[in-house]
């Protein structure tokens, strides 16, 4: 479904990503697995749109979308759920979920649908509705990213850095919403900081290191390989 | 009772200013970008009422929203031909490109309409009502107070009400985030500028009723734009339009005593504003 075919990146002179080949197929829950700096978000910012390679080409359902720009890629249905939520803090929770499904074109009681299934998922977002998105907690932030994501109907959700800052029984409960999106049908590619966390989710995953793939394989052949214990998982 | 006619001059005044502010934050709030050539586009504005009205007849105030539309498709342009492929380039390349616009403004006014003063004179230019038995209202600085009031609450509600609006709202919060779900940047940006100029279009027109103008007036408006933001604070639509009042009404009780004293207290209330509150009187915190 989504293939990217020898990337290298950068911002000025230094590298970033060298070489970087990787595939997701449809109904999967892949994992990107790293340590901080290791180029994971630029990675996610590549896939986006936002940033250009340098080099290699990005592929998506067979078409080559490297030259897509960011806010046509929404359109294919690669959604991403960025690092630091990026919210739009002066915009009502409602606002910014509205925000989520501008590309699409549908009557207002549809409109209302979506929100629901969004509601239905996180109920807590329901009970903010008419709040700034900049007042919500860590974790319901992060909640009104995922469903801001959900809200343009994707394909593939992309989602850096969910765990970032937030407490272990947030993790846990957002980790369960996320197993019920992708029930749904809908891709899941998530790059991750918590090794731990990422391996539990996800059947696949890939392992970079200073911008290049390390190593890839099934999460449970990775989470008891013996590179990755030593250096993420700290056994 | 002097007093009060001054007063009411000086909120007839602001509201050209609160116009002219309110286009220029928009521009800055949205893009960051510090628009040194707005006052010309102010003078423009006159110049453009002045030749509407000379040549075809047509009434200053009826004209307002063809200068918007000019004003507008000249915005749009500049900012798709110009100042979008600069989007990433320093605020100091910004500033010295609006500076660049502003000379070409400047003086490609002078060439074509001479570095003479001119004013528009309506039918209606001297009337006024009177209120009560010592307070004149002029006609027109009172219409185009409306006008401004009109506009910036029109502004607001596209700002909060349409699905444009809120796709501003949220670039301007974070462009990036905003592009991810669908925004298309330069078209927003060239859509913001151009609302941004046709306003200070608009602003020029009302400006032209109300003051006899020429191709110099420009950069001391840009100023008064400055000052009129940091009084009022950035970020916030009340800001500009409070701000805008109250350096009209500043200007014209100074100007009561003598008239070169508007100035002189209009920017010692700036720097004491930047001293004492830098994020403007009726600014937020951290509003930037």
């Amino acid at each position: 479904m989504l293939t990217l075919e020898n990337i290298d990146m950068g911002y000025g002179d230094t590298k970033i990503l060298w070489d970087v080949s990787l595939n997701v197929k449809k109904g999967e829950i892949v994992a990107l697995i790293g340590s901080n700096g290791a180029g994971k978000t630029t990675l996610m910012y590549t896939v986006s749109g936002l940033y250009a390679p340098w080099k290699g080409r990005i592929r998506w359902e067979g078409n080559d979308i490297t030259k897509t720009r960011a806010h046509e890629r929404i359109h294919y249905g690669l959604a991403l759920v960025p690092q630091g939520r990026r919210l739009f803090p002066s915009m009502t929770v409602e606002q910014n979920l509205h925000m989520g499904a501008l590309h699409r074109k549908f009557k207002q009681q549809d409109l209302a649908k979506e929100l629901n299934h969004v509601y239905d998922l996180f109920p807590r977002l329901q009970e903010r509705e008419k709040q700034l998105a900049g007042k919500l907690s860590g974790g319901e932030q992060q909640m009104l990213a995922i469903g801001r994501a959900l809200m343009a109907n994707p394909k593939m959700l992309l989602i850096d850095e969910m765990s970032l800052g937030l407490a272990p029984v947030l993790v846990d409960n957002i980790i369960i919403s996320l197993k019920e999106i992708a029930k749904e049908g809908i891709t899941v590619f998530l790059v991750e900081q918590d090794v731990e966390i990422a391996l539990e989710i996800s059947q696949r995953a890939y392992v970079l290191e200073h911008g290049k793939i390390a190593l890839e394989g099934s999460s449970a052949w990775l989470y008891d390989h013996p590179q990755v214990k030593e250096a993420y998982l700290g056994m | 009772m002097v007093y009060l006619q001054d007063l009411i001059n000086g909120i007839l005044h602001g509201g050209i200013y609160a116009l002219g502010a309110l286009s220029f934050a928009l521009i800055w709030g949205v893009m960051n970008i510090i628009n040194l050539a707005h006052g010309s586009f102010i003078m423009l504005g006159a110049y453009t009422t002045l030749l509407l009205f000379k040549y075809l007849h047509v009434d200053p105030f009826i004209s307002i929203p063809i200068v918007f539309v000019i004003f507008f498709i000249l915005g749009y342009f500049i900012q798709k031909g110009v100042l979008n492929r600069m989007l990433k380039a320093s605020m100091l390349m910004t500033l010295l490109i609006t500076f660049g616009i502003d000379y070409v403004l400047t003086n490609g006014a002078r060439l074509i309409f001479t570095a003479d003063t001119q004013g528009i004179t309506t039918s209606y230019s001297g009337y006024s009502f009177a209120l009560g038995n010592f307070i004149r209202l002029p006609l027109v600085k009172f219409s185009a107070l409306l006008v401004a009031i009109l506009l910036a609450f029109l502004l607001n509600l596209f700002m909060n009400r349409t699905k444009l609006g809120h796709q501003i709202t949220a670039t301007s919060q974070d462009h990036e985030a905003a592009q991810l779900y669908g925004v298309n940047l330069k078209t927003i940006y060239a859509i913001v500028f151009g609302i941004g100029i046709g306003l200070a279009g608009v602003a020029g027109a009302m400006y032209g009723t109300m003051f006899p103008f020429n191709p110099s007036i420009g950069s001391g408006l840009t100023i008064k734009t400055f000052i009129v933001i940091v009084l009022g604070g950035l970020g916030n639509m009340y800001g500009a339009l409070f701000g805008g009042l109250l350096l009209g009404i500043v200007e014209a009780i100074a100007s009561h005593f003598n008239a070169g004293y508007a100035d002189v207290v209009s920017f010692i209330i700036f720097v004491l504003v930047l001293i004492i509150r830098p994020r403007g009187i009726a600014g937020k915190e951290s509003a930037a």
